[in-house]
């Protein structure tokens, strides 16, 4: 088996691929096929008449309602808050400045769980629909925020010049050439927006809003109630697939591309003049909802709580085993990302992609359902994997696999292949190149991937939930077992820790939007 | 020592065959591989580089066998320099570690970092740059010293000076040769640029569509073109039909009057090949002098001007180079001769693609 393209090696592509470098790719796609297929069988498993009347149950079209609004209104406020944030802190003279970038990025640092335990134990006027919207677009309109500002960044500033040239203002070129520029951007954001959305559990439970994962996860905990929880699980996944159509379809249409080459130039900044201080005034509020209204009641918490109960024994053990369990998985994660990236950059073909693309279906499965997939999977058919750390850690790998590849793969593309040439010419073997060339270059960037999905394991709550053996407690399951018992003190101190274990990971994706290497 | 013989290589990507046979044979100096892109000159210069692996043909390299029989030594055994385009530095090492990247452990602290940045006429204080810190010029400069460090025979530079601009490609050009016939290699230097080629080697060798047209000395090239496809596509000559007769086999009849040959031809109808600057354009005066044309553009460059002009009674397009004082306008009428004897070909050989 080879993969070639049918052209002939285009340039910067290389020959044929070995055969355990494809053996490695397809079993690391396979495993992330699990989830996709475990919904897939168990749709077809179950008698569609018990089905359909499961389904059409009133509680279930209300589940779907709530799931729904939350959706639409969630994605369209972090989309408001993501972009304004954008366009004022890259494009205009805000008080401040670029000041305001960390602090934009820094709420992706507080788990939207911790968000909403901080946003409860404050007031339970969150408790509702305004207010679950209000605080999941809190948590996740930096998903929006981070790529807008590179889109931002390198789009050519000559486009407004020119715009300027033709009489439009800065409010008419931002509607008309702006803002079409950087939508395939804005839509990425939006779409990891809606996939969060979908698969936040642990926030939403807080906040006393039902939607399809918490019933999921109610049914299969309450009542082990397996078929329940999967059909719903499959509603789920199609929710997820028809996010991700819409998005291709929004997208599709689109052509970006930068005419003429040349260095690019930072672009003019618009001068914001008197509305100057209601801009940052703007940003301000922001900062303050998003930031600190979680750290305060967090800080308030710890100090009631650290007089009562806190076992600081418990707490050194759940993160020993929080930081055990998040480097393992992300070595492991960047391991098996490998194959599928080198794949990808160095041998492109048919057979490359759809390794590359299957690996990318993991990230449209909420984790509560790769989770369920690898429990029913485990107990059918291995049932020694059931409640076992290599299982957690599967799931983990499974789940954070896309946000490995995608490191690894940019990283790769580092080290072109010229190089290996160049190297070869100088009389290095191979591995010797590999040594030399290839690792100095690639090694920031797998280390990069190993503390973004390190970061994402330590944080993960749901597969966590479903998958850690009996007795074992991370930080998420500890913070959890006090949050939802309303023991808001005694979760505080698991909760802390969580946020300073995040800020490593929010301050690298700040720095990398900013286009400075990792 | 014939630094290169390269003997009927063949190659296909898929079943698309990119090298036809292909034979080289360079002695010493600059060679320049030319032709447009897609003809295969990349494909020809990874495999005597030992990148990609020829299906038929033989390979040498400064009298060893590269490729013969089915044998190939790998790139690293071949001690054949290469210089990639755009350079390719090791971005995570800084120039001297670059330069010494081919050399053993021991020869590295030696003075050979400092001779190589002299060859290359770098100032030594450039040793401790790292690449991002380079002008593109200097990466080139760089990307050479690193190739000619181990002392190779044979140097490989694949249009290296493509992603320079204008004024300081020539001057790198110019440097990098020097350096080059400097350190005693040969050199295979890949272009698409005719200027680059003529200007900067000892000899051109033509390639279009996977083997070679000509191989010969710049000057022979251009003045002696070996086809017509040659001639159109150095100094981007026109041809124009004509004919010999039996009396006078160096001159021929054509609707720019009668024009003198090259060399002698049998009787009969010729392609004559007309460069630019052979084309001669008087005003409409004279009805003695060429053939009438009506002027369509001006191209004008301060020291000269190119003006493309139609042959009314023909239709053929021609381009005359005309001193800037002697312009005529566009939409007028003038007429045109050709000036110095011009090559011409048999009609049946072969028309360009």
């Amino acid at each position: 088996m080879a993969v070639r393209s049918p052209a002939g090696p285009p340039p910067g592509a290389r020959g044929t691929a070995s055969v355990p470098l494809l053996v490695a790719g397809l079993v690391v796609a396979a495993a992330c096929l699990v989830p996709l297929g475990y919904v897939v069988w168990s749709a077809t498993d179950q008698p569609p008449g018990e089905a359909v009347d499961f389904l059409v149950r009133p509680r279930i079209g209300e589940l779907l309602w709530n799931t729904t609004r939350l959706l639409v209104a969630g994605t369209l406020l972090s989309v408001a808050l993501g972009v304004g944030a954008a366009w004022l802190v890259e494009r205009t003279d805000v008080p401040g400045g670029r000041l305001w970038h960390g602090v934009m990025c820094a709420p992706l640092a507080v788990p939207a769980f911790v968000n909403g335990y901080a946003w409860v134990s404050t007031t339970h006027a969150v408790q509702s629909f305004p207010g679950a919207v209000l605080v999941m677009s809190l948590s996740y309109y930096p998903l929006v925020y981070l790529p807008t500002v590179a889109a931002l960044r390198r789009l050519d500033p000559s486009l407004e010049e020119v715009a300027a040239s033709l009489g439009h203002g800065p409010w008419t070129s931002f509607l008309r050439i702006v803002l079409p520029a950087i939508s395939p951007a804005v839509l990425g954001g939006a779409l990891l927006v809606g996939l969060h959305l979908l698969a936040e559990y642990g926030a939403l439970q807080l906040l006393n809003y039902p939607t399809l994962t918490t019933a999921i996860l109610q049914q299969y905990a309450s009542a082990f109630n397996g078929p329940a929880a999967t059909l719903l699980a499959g509603v789920l996944v199609v929710f997820c697939l028809l996010l991700l159509g819409l998005e291709l379809a929004l997208r599709g249409r689109r052509r970006r591309s930068r005419v003429g080459g040349g260095a690019s130039r930072a672009a003019t900044q618009v001068q914001l003049g008197r509305r100057a201080p209601a801009a940052a005034a703007g940003l301000g509020v922001l900062a303050l909802l998003a930031l600190a209204v979680p750290l305060v009641s967090l800080g308030r918490w710890l100090l009631r709580g650290a007089s009562t109960s806190l076992d600081l024994g418990a707490l050194a053990t759940a993160a020993g085993t929080t930081v055990g369990l998040a480097v393992v998985g992300g070595a492991i994660a960047t391991v098996a990302a490998l194959p599928v990236a080198w794949l990808a950059v160095r041998h492109r073909g048919w057979l490359s992609t759809v390794i590359e693309r299957f690996t990318y279906t993991a990230s449209a499965m909420p984790g509560i359902v790769v989770g369920l997939a690898l429990v029913t999977v485990s107990i059918r058919s291995v049932p020694a994997l059931y409640q076992t750390v290599v299982l957690l850690l599967l799931g983990y790998v499974v789940l954070f696999l896309p946000r490995a590849v995608v490191s690894v793969r940019s990283t790769l593309e580092l080290a072109p292949p010229v190089l290996d040439d160049v190297a070869r010419s100088l009389g290095c073997s191979g591995p010797q190149a590999t040594v030399r060339v290839t690792l100095p270059l690639v090694a920031p960037g797998l280390a990069a991937s190993v503390a973004l999905v390190s970061l994402a394991v330590s944080t993960e709550l749901t597969a966590t939930l479903l998958l850690s053996p009996t007795g074992t407690t991370t930080l998420a399951t500890g913070f959890w077992q006090d949050a939802s018992a309303v023991a808001y003190g005694a979760a505080a101190p698991y909760a802390l820790t969580l946020v300073v274990l995040s800020v490593p990971a929010t301050w690298l994706l700040g720095r990398m939007t900013l286009g400075r290497s990792a | 020592m014939t630094a290169l013989r390269v003997d009927g290589v063949s190659l296909s990507y898929g079943d698309r065959p990119v090298l036809r046979g292909v034979d080289l044979t360079v002695e010493s100096g600059v060679t320049a591989v030319l032709g447009s892109s897609g003809c295969g000159k990349t494909t020809l210069l990874r495999v005597v580089a030992g990148f990609l692996k020829p299906a038929a043909g033989t390979v040498t390299v400064a009298g060893t066998a590269m490729v013969s029989r089915g044998r190939t030594v790998p790139p690293r055994r071949r001690g054949i320099g290469y210089v990639p385009q755009e350079g390719a530095l090791f971005p995570h090492l800084d120039v001297a570690a670059n330069i010494g990247f081919g050399l053993l452990r021991s020869e590295r602290r030696g003075s050979v970092v400092a001779e190589m940045l002299e060859l290359v006429e770098l100032p030594a204080d450039l040793a401790h740059r790292h690449p991002h810190q380079l002008s593109g010029g200097q990466q080139q400069r760089v990307a050479l010293a690193r190739a000619l460090a181990p002392r190779p025979a044979l140097v490989l530079l694949d249009e290296p000076f493509s992603s320079l601009d204008a004024g300081l490609r020539e001057e790198t050009g110019r440097a990098v040769t020097r350096a080059v016939r400097a350190s005693g290699a040969a050199g295979i230097l890949v272009t698409h640029d005719q200027g680059e080629a003529l200007s900067l080697a000892d000899q051109v060798a033509v390639m279009d569509g996977g083997r070679f047209r000509q191989v010969a000395t710049p000057a022979e090239v251009y003045l002696s073109p070996a086809d017509p496809v040659v001639a159109s596509f150095i100094g981007h000559a026109t041809l124009v039909g004509g004919v010999v007769t039996a009396g006078a086999p160096g001159s021929a009849t054509s609707p720019l009057g009668v024009v003198a040959l090259r060399d002698h031809h049998a009787p009969g109808a010729v392609r004559i090949a007309v460069r630019s600057e052979q084309v001669q354009l008087v005003s409409d005066d004279d009805p003695a002098h060429g053939a009438r044309v009506r002027v369509l553009d001006v191209s004008f460059f301060g020291h000269d001007a190119t003006v493309r002009v139609r042959v009314e009674e023909t239709g053929d397009l021609l381009t005359a180079r005309t001193p800037s004082g002697t312009i005529p306008e566009v939409g007028s009428i003038a007429r045109a001769r050709v000036v110095g004897p011009a090559v011409a070909f048999a009609p049946d050989d072969q028309t360009p693609s």
